[in-house]
């Protein structure tokens, strides 16, 4: 069974909006809830770049040297044409596994195993993230957005809790969807948020057993999504 | 149960047109062959195939190999598949098998793939799991490694799933 705890603050001393980094807060910047972190990669593809045109300019300065010099070059050229060509060895035929022969190997991986597997390239991550709902246990997730802050307790008492700032609503919703928890506590929420929050905490299935809300304020539209939040973990 | 040598012996030819003779019961672990067998109403004791069943896709080497797994296994207790989707053991595989799949990367690969083209379930089974031993503990660059895949993701990708999975670690 579930229970709910609301404790609800009176007067609200912040203000929803406006200079939203400052103190450290952590209200959700709903108008920038589209806007994903990008960072910076030019330096990356700058080097690519390079590599893509020297492998090319390569390419071309063989095949030159081959038509000027066809009888001497000849062994030689092919070798560096090969070499330009085909600068890793041959792909595995792993690769070409399809993916009902993927999924007889990821069947026998546990879940942390697969989190790891759709690191390694696109198509593993397609089909982990289509055919797994990957669900890692955790002992409570206090999602503080008066300090901006989300701590996650393991289920292992010995290990400390890890503690990571609070991102915008969309990548919080991707972070906890491979999450389960006992109880989940929410500290600071203001009336502008409970409906978009409430709505992701429905939407990630954290499944907890016991749910807090403490200086929480509430939108009169809110209630209702609490009530059916308890039906579903219920 | 009879002894395979005197069972009626079916023919297969590999891709690479080599003939192989296979004891019935043996290859009935191969649920492709099985049904085609029944298909072709070649399943009474007195029928014989004059014409080889062609196995396109699996060349001799591995056929052999596929079938002495076969031979092997071919008593085995049919296994109840209940658990499809729940996570496996894969510390489990028998000391014969272990034996059976002391082979290279490539041979591992081909028998995963005639085994599918087969439908033979235990040892797709079994070979998938010697893969899956191969990916754990490794981390995804040794992985990548281990099989020769590319890492195909931008690095603002890559950071996304990192930033997930970094929720999820204790």
């Amino acid at each position: 069974m579930i229970s709910v705890t609301v404790a609800a603050q009176e007067k609200s001393k912040r203000l929803f909006g406006g200079k939203l980094k400052a103190y450290d807060s952590g209200r959700l910047s709903l108008e920038n809830l589209k806007k994903l972190s990008t960072t910076n990669n030019s330096s990356f593809s700058c080097a690519s770049k390079f590599n893509q045109v020297l492998s090319k300019l390569c390419k071309v300065l063989t095949s030159v040297l081959y038509y000027i010099f066809p009888h001497i070059l000849a062994f030689t050229a092919s070798e560096n044409l090969e070499i330009c060509i085909k600068p890793s060895r041959q792909r595995s035929i792993l690769h070409e596994f399809e993916k009902n022969t993927l999924l007889v190997i990821f069947n026998n991986l546990d879940s942390k195993e697969k989190l790891k597997c759709k690191l390694v390239c696109k198509k593993w991550n397609n089909i982990i993230s289509t055919n797994y709902l990957i669900k890692i246990k955790t002992d409570q997730i206090r999602i503080l957005f008066d300090e901006g802050k989300v701590l996650i307790y393991p289920i292992d008492e010995r290990k400390s809790p890890v503690r990571h700032s609070l991102p915008p609503l969309e990548i919080l919703a991707k972070n906890l969807s491979h999450l389960t928890t006992q109880s989940l506590f929410v500290r600071g929420l203001i009336p502008a948020e409970s409906v978009p929050v409430l709505n992701l905490f429905l939407s990630v299935q954290l499944q907890p057993q016991q749910l807090y809300f403490i200086w929480s304020k509430f939108a009169p539209e809110s209630i209702e999504l609490i009530g059916s939040y308890s039906a579903t973990s219920g | 149960m009879t002894d395979a040598k005197n069972e009626r012996q079916i023919k297969i030819s590999s891709s690479d047109n080599e003939i192989i003779l296979v004891p019935r019961n043996v290859i009935r672990l191969s649920t492709t062959i099985n049904t085609l067998l029944q298909d072709l109403g070649l399943d009474d004791d007195e029928a014989t195939n004059a014409e080889p069943i062609p196995v396109q896709n699996v060349a001799a080497p591995i056929l052999r190999k596929v079938i002495s797994w076969c031979q092997y296994h071919y008593q085995d207790p049919v296994p109840t598949d209940d658990s499809d989707s729940r996570e496996k053991r894969t510390d489990d595989i028998s000391s014969w098998d272990t034996e059976f799949l002391k082979v290279d990367q490539g041979t591992l690969f081909e028998l995963i793939l005639a085994a599918n083209y087969l439908d033979i379930k235990g040892l797709l089974d079994v070979t998938c799991k010697a893969v899956a031993n191969m990916i754990k503990g490794k981390s995804p660059e040794e992985i990548r490694r281990t099989f020769n895949i590319k890492n195909d993701f931008t690095p603002e990708e890559e950071e996304q799933i990192r930033k997930e999975n970094a929720w999820c670690e204790d």
